[in-house]
């Protein structure tokens, strides 16, 4: 018997490798290598799954008092914000009543509406009334010649600062025959 | 009793250490269970454990993000605040002038006091002066359109009209410290009429505006 077995192991090749791992169907097969692929890459997952699941909920502490102080600030600003309302009511009615004076104030005067037509006045006319508006004057005058009315227009129309300037009417005066009264339209 | 509890017991142990067996032996059954139990899992987890964290956690990031905006412009309220309440105290000289420029309310015997002393200055005679129907006090009623473009900064407005009679200079003159008094007016139309009565020429003005107010 121990003659056989030493008959075998001399007949044996030298140099046959040896692999001592059980080779099991299943482990070579595509199937188990896939399987055995998915079962290491899902137990990754698993693990990533709750390190992440773990991180949320731990996170949300750090969520839930970066909240609560942030109301916390909230209210004190507000607690500061209200205990100074009135200087907020004093400074918006102090800045609205300086923007209506500033924007009034920025308008022309009629005034100088006035000083410019009268200073166009030619030598013989006189005016009877003056009424500005904003955007426009009407001006009643008389004269004694017409050529005095066509000078007084012409100087009106010379200033760039009227837009147009109109000769609405003309005719004899009733109180004096010798004077022409004469109305003129101003638009600025 | 005993011999069917006996009995039971025996075949289920059998039918559990078969199985027990069936799953060492078999590699394949192990793998898909296992598997199969880590779907499982991550399907839990995912369903009850992260989905409502991460929905807890998007709501609290929006709320932490709408507060910081809130806080960042209640700081900037608060420092505007700061700077408004020195500004005042620097100008404090000259707050009662802006309010006299343009009252908190209307206050028609100002006017009619600052206007008697521009015509006893100027020396012009005061024909008439009236100022038109105004809520002094209470509940403003709804006021009748105005002919003329609407004050600015949404201003409400007191109108008024004063005829005065006088030599042209001295009209031009009372024109013109009328309309640099520290009450701030909108003059709408100003006239100046010239008529020859019995006693001579008479040169009439007429000034119509509208004094603002803020109201209350």
């Amino acid at each position: 018997m121990c003659y056989i077995d030493l008959t075998v192991i001399v007949a044996m090749p030298k140099n046959k490798a040896i692999n001592l791992l059980p080779q099991e169907e299943f482990s070579v097969s595509l199937l188990g290598r896939t399987l055995t692929w998915a079962m290491g890459t899902f137990r990754i997952i698993v693990i990533v799954t709750e390190i992440i699941v773990m991180s949320a909920f731990l996170s949300r502490f750090w969520l839930d008092a970066q909240n609560s102080d942030l109301s916390n600030s909230i209210k004190v600003k507000s607690a500061q914000i209200a205990a100074q309302a009135a200087v907020e009511k004093d400074f918006r009615s102090l800045q609205s009543k300086l923007n209506i004076a500033k924007q009034i104030s920025a308008a022309v005067p009629l005034s100088q509406k006035i000083d410019a037509v009268a200073s166009k006045l030619p030598a013989g006319v006189n005016l009877i009334s003056v009424s500005v508006l904003e955007n426009s004057a009407q001006i009643r005058g008389s004269s004694t010649t017409e050529l005095g009315i066509a000078q007084f227009v012409a100087n009106l129309k010379a200033d760039k600062s009227f837009k147009s300037v109109d000769l609405t009417q003309t005719s004899s005066s009733e109180i004096n025959i010798a004077q022409i009264t004469f109305s003129v339209r101003i638009s600025y | 009793m005993a011999q069917g509890w006996r009995g039971s017991y025996t075949r289920y142990r059998e039918f559990f250490l078969n199985i027990s067996a069936l799953y060492k032996k078999k590699a394949e059954l192990r793998a898909f269970l296992e598997i199969i139990l880590s779907l499982s899992t991550i399907i839990i987890f995912l369903l009850f454990a992260l989905k409502p964290t991460v929905v807890t956690i998007v709501d609290l990031m929006q709320q932490i993000k709408e507060k910081q905006a809130t806080l960042a412009g209640l700081t900037q309220k608060v420092n505007d605040l700061q700077k408004a309440s020195g500004l005042l105290q620097q100008n404090q000289a000259f707050i009662p002038i802006v309010n006299i420029a343009v009252p908190s309310l209307p206050k028609p015997n100002i006017l009619a006091e600052q206007v008697l002393g521009l015509a006893t200055k100027d020396s012009v005679d005061i024909l008439g002066f009236s100022v038109n129907q105004i809520t002094l006090v209470g509940v403003e009623t709804g006021k009748a359109p105005s002919d003329f473009k609407a004050l600015p900064g949404n201003a409400k407005e007191m109108s008024f009209s004063i005829s005065v009679r006088g030599p042209y200079s001295n009209l031009t003159a009372f024109i013109n410290d009328f309309e640099n008094l520290r009450i701030t007016s909108k003059i709408d139309t100003l006239g100046v009429g010239a008529s020859v009565t019995d006693k001579g020429l008479v040169i009439v003005t007429v000034i119509s505006g509208r004094v603002p107010f803020l109201g209350s």
